[in-house]
């Protein structure tokens, strides 16, 4: 859906790029994370064909935002993280405009416009001027304006920034709903414990660069740990044995693995373990927050393999 | 229905806004005409009609054009335009007349009068065509604002009152100079008139007689057209539509071909047509964003051949080889028939000029290779009056007046002069790309390790 291939991008004194390749796919949610001036708008704006990149490509649904940066349009929605409304319009024609400059005309428009003020959570708001509304309720609106068009991709630059905890939460809930409508998402925060909510994988940068190989996919390995509750001699090479499983640390208690294929994969795993006659106490996924991934990323500068990014497995 | 002429609508019109805007002309007209005798009413209502017409539409509808797309800066939604599907046409009707639409309401009711008070004196034609007139001077000022916005908003800037004042003034200027060049204003009449006092009836186009009157239509239906095509092709660039390489070399012709063509002669018309042009590229040199990240990337796109070095390519550089055909057609018309002039011009004139023309882009490369590109266009431009007008008046108190063409052309200076420019210019612009080359070299190095 969103593929990144060695993207370079200058400024006239400082390159803000170096060589960002990544994959999303639609469903996935990318936290893009990292500490300020580490190119994380310029990377969106690249993504939305704002910016050219000096080298590289960026396609979104296939389409190369160099050679078609128009098309690309259509098919994305942005938000940055400072945007502006039109004020002395209402709700209703602020996202009207929004759904006709892009294609939506009609009946259909005012379908899209309907559909949106009942995700932002502004039905009854319709009539009022954007200068009337409260921070909160502008964000709602910027950001119902990026959905309008229902995008292929949704680029979102700080979009809870100002927002109470409520309103982050109906964010949340949106953004989750919109990856399940099958989005391709990436968003920018500084708060992480707010991204943890909705997003399936990370992207970490610092100087323009990814940190590690790029985002860990949500249907990827997953960190399981067992205790068991008679020690066994016979765990660390039984467990060591199984198909797709990658130990981390064991012993005659238990350990900690990686383990591919999903919750499958664990399922398959815990039968194979009681069958065999370990006495399986605890089997549970651990889940690491995105914020120690974060700050161990930052601190050993390669993203730990196989770190979950969130609370959604 | 245009979205963006939509929106502008919502934005501009409303009841009350149409209603104030009925009322206060309507109590200026009725001032007027209580306050002019029964005799002069008619003539009193248009001459007022006209002149709020003039204001209404040439200076705050100038303002309103130009402000279309400087206000989206400002208030953070010009990257939300961007980003839609509106083509670069639409938009540019779109802000052309949804900005200025109330301005057009007010405009149209004087225009109503106008026409009125003419018709009283005239006939319902000739207050027609004076209308038809006033509407292509209204939108021919207009595209100019938006035109000279998009430019200034492509060189990062736009949100002060300072730009706000240029794009009206650029607009005045053009609803000024449309009216004088299709004969309305007053230096239009003195063109009309021929030496003994008498009105001339027509005027020579690069040797067709043309009456006035179809002269001023045609010249302010190109100019409207050239406009047009400006500002649609800024907002092609802003938004990122191919741009097409014929449009820039259009934008210089159209204007020296209509102008130029107004010459006694052939070799007149063309030096008409070569300064016309030689002064568009220096405009274009000016004003046109000088970025060394977007020269590195058409660089590197020209070296490995890879797609897409025409967006990066700068128009100056087209301007630079529509100037070469220019001074080229200019040889050879001044080579084969020297003696039309009165006084003979030498062939070389258009390449001593364009000499000077290497080295106007030379000096504004290298000053905008520099540490402080902001300045870069006020040291370049600090750089060209002083070999201009220093370097001659410092060749004057020598009294050496005789090697002024080694700064300056001097257009009947003769053969001599000609090569001295030309030699000069070519000189100074080496030593110029010199120095702009290893400034590139320097950003370079500092880029790389950054």
């Amino acid at each position: 859906m969103i593929e990144v291939e060695d993207v370079v991008y200058d400024y006239p004194t400082k390159r803000a790029l170096r060589g960002v390749r990544f994959k999303a796919e639609r469903g996935q949610v990318l936290a893009l994370v990292g500490p300020n001036g580490a190119g994380k708008t310029t990377l969106l704006r690249c993504l939305a064909a704002l910016d050219r990149p000096f080298s590289g490509a960026v396609r979104i649904d296939g389409i190369d935002t160099q050679d078609d940066p128009r098309r690309v349009h259509e098919k994305v929605g942005y938000l940055p993280d400072f945007y502006g409304l039109y004020d002395e319009l209402t709700v209703e024609q602020n996202l009207l405009y929004a759904a006709n400059a892009r294609r939506v005309t009609g009946a259909k428009a005012r379908e899209a416009m309907k559909r949106t003020v009942e995700r932002i959570g502004l039905a009854d708001r319709v009539k009022s001027r954007a200068s009337e509304l409260s921070r909160g309720l502008r964000q709602r609106l910027a950001i119902g304006q990026t959905i309008v068009h229902e995008p292929a991709a949704l680029l979102l630059d700080e979009p809870a920034a100002g927002l109470d905890p409520e309103a982050r939460r109906s964010l949340s809930a949106l953004i989750t709903s919109l990856a399940k409508g099958g989005m391709a998402i990436i968003v920018s925060s500084h708060i992480l414990a707010e991204l943890e909510d909705y997003s399936t994988a990370m992207l970490v940068m610092r100087d323009g660069a990814l940190i590690g190989d790029g985002p860990v996919s949500a249907g990827g390995a997953v960190r399981v740990r067992i205790t068991l509750a008679r020690t066994d001699q016979r765990f660390p090479a039984s467990i060591a044995a199984q198909a797709g499983v990658k130990v981390e640390n064991a012993d005659a208690s238990g350990g900690l693995i990686t383990l591919d294929g999903g919750a499958e994969g664990n399922a398959t795993l815990l039968r194979a373990l009681v069958l065999d006659n370990f006495h399986v106490a605890t089997f549970a996924e651990e889940r690491v927050s995105l914020e120690a991934a974060y700050m161990a990323a930052q601190s050993s500068g390669v993203m730990a393999s196989g770190v979950q990014a969130g609370g959604r497995a | 229905m245009n979205p963006e002429f939509k929106r502008n609508l919502w934005l501009e019109i409303s009841p009350t806004r149409l209603m104030l805007m009925a009322v206060v002309l309507g109590v200026i007209f009725a001032i007027t005409w209580f306050a002019a005798g029964d005799a002069d009413r008619p003539a009193a209502l248009a001459g007022i009609a006209e002149g709020l017409f003039g204001v209404i539409v040439g200076l705050w509808g100038s303002f309103k054009a130009g402000r279309s797309v400087a206000d989206e800066i400002r208030e953070r939604t010009w990257d939300f335009q961007r980003l839609s599907a509106l083509s670069p046409m639409a938009m540019t009707l779109g802000k052309l007349f949804g900005a200025t639409s109330y301005v057009w309401f007010g405009g149209l009711i004087c225009l109503g009068v106008a026409m009125f008070g003419h018709a009283a004196g005239q006939d319902w034609a000739t207050a027609a065509e004076m209308a038809g007139k006033l509407v292509l001077l209204g939108v021919f000022a207009h595209a100019v604002a938006l035109a000279v916005s998009l430019a200034v908003v492509r060189r990062g800037r736009g949100r002060d009152r300072v730009d706000a004042f240029v794009f009206t003034i650029a607009g005045i200027v053009a609803f000024q100079s449309g009216s004088e060049l299709s004969g309305g204003g007053m230096v239009g009449t003195v063109r009309r008139m021929s030496a003994d006092g008498d009105a001339m009836q027509a005027t020579q186009w690069w040797g067709v007689s043309l009456p006035w009157e179809t002269w001023g239509y045609i010249s302010l239906g190109v100019l409207v057209v050239w406009a047009f095509l400006t500002a649609w092709r800024l907002m092609r660039v802003e938004l990122q539509a191919p741009a097409n390489p014929l449009w820039y070399p259009l934008f210089l012709l159209a204007p020296a071909l209509l102008l130029g063509g107004l010459a006694d002669n052939t070799l007149g018309r063309l030096i008409s047509v070569y300064a016309i042009v030689h002064g568009l590229v220096l405009a274009t040199l000016l004003v046109e964003p000088k970025d060394f990240v977007a020269w590195r990337a058409l660089g590197a796109r020209l070296r490995t051949g890879a797609k897409g070095a025409g967006r990066y390519w700068p128009s100056a550089f087209s301007g630079l080889i529509v100037a070469f055909l220019a001074a080229c057609a200019l040889a050879v018309v001044a080579f084969v028939a020297p003696g039309v002039q009165e006084k003979p011009v030498s062939w070389l004139v258009g390449f001593a000029a364009f000499a000077f023309l290497l080295r106007e882009t030379a000096i504004f490369a290298f000053f905008h290779l520099g540490a402080n590109q902001r300045r870069g266009d006020f040291a370049a431009l600090l750089t060209i009056a002083l070999l201009c007008f220093a370097g001659p008046a410092v060749l004057g108190i020598a009294n050496l007046d005789a090697a002024n063409g080694l700064f300056i052309v001097q257009p009947e200076a003769g053969l001599t002069s000609h090569l001295l420019s030309i030699a000069s210019g070519l000189v100074q612009a080496a030593m110029f790309a010199v120095m702009a080359q290893a400034r590139w070299r320097g950003r370079e190095k500092a880029l790389a390790t950054a």
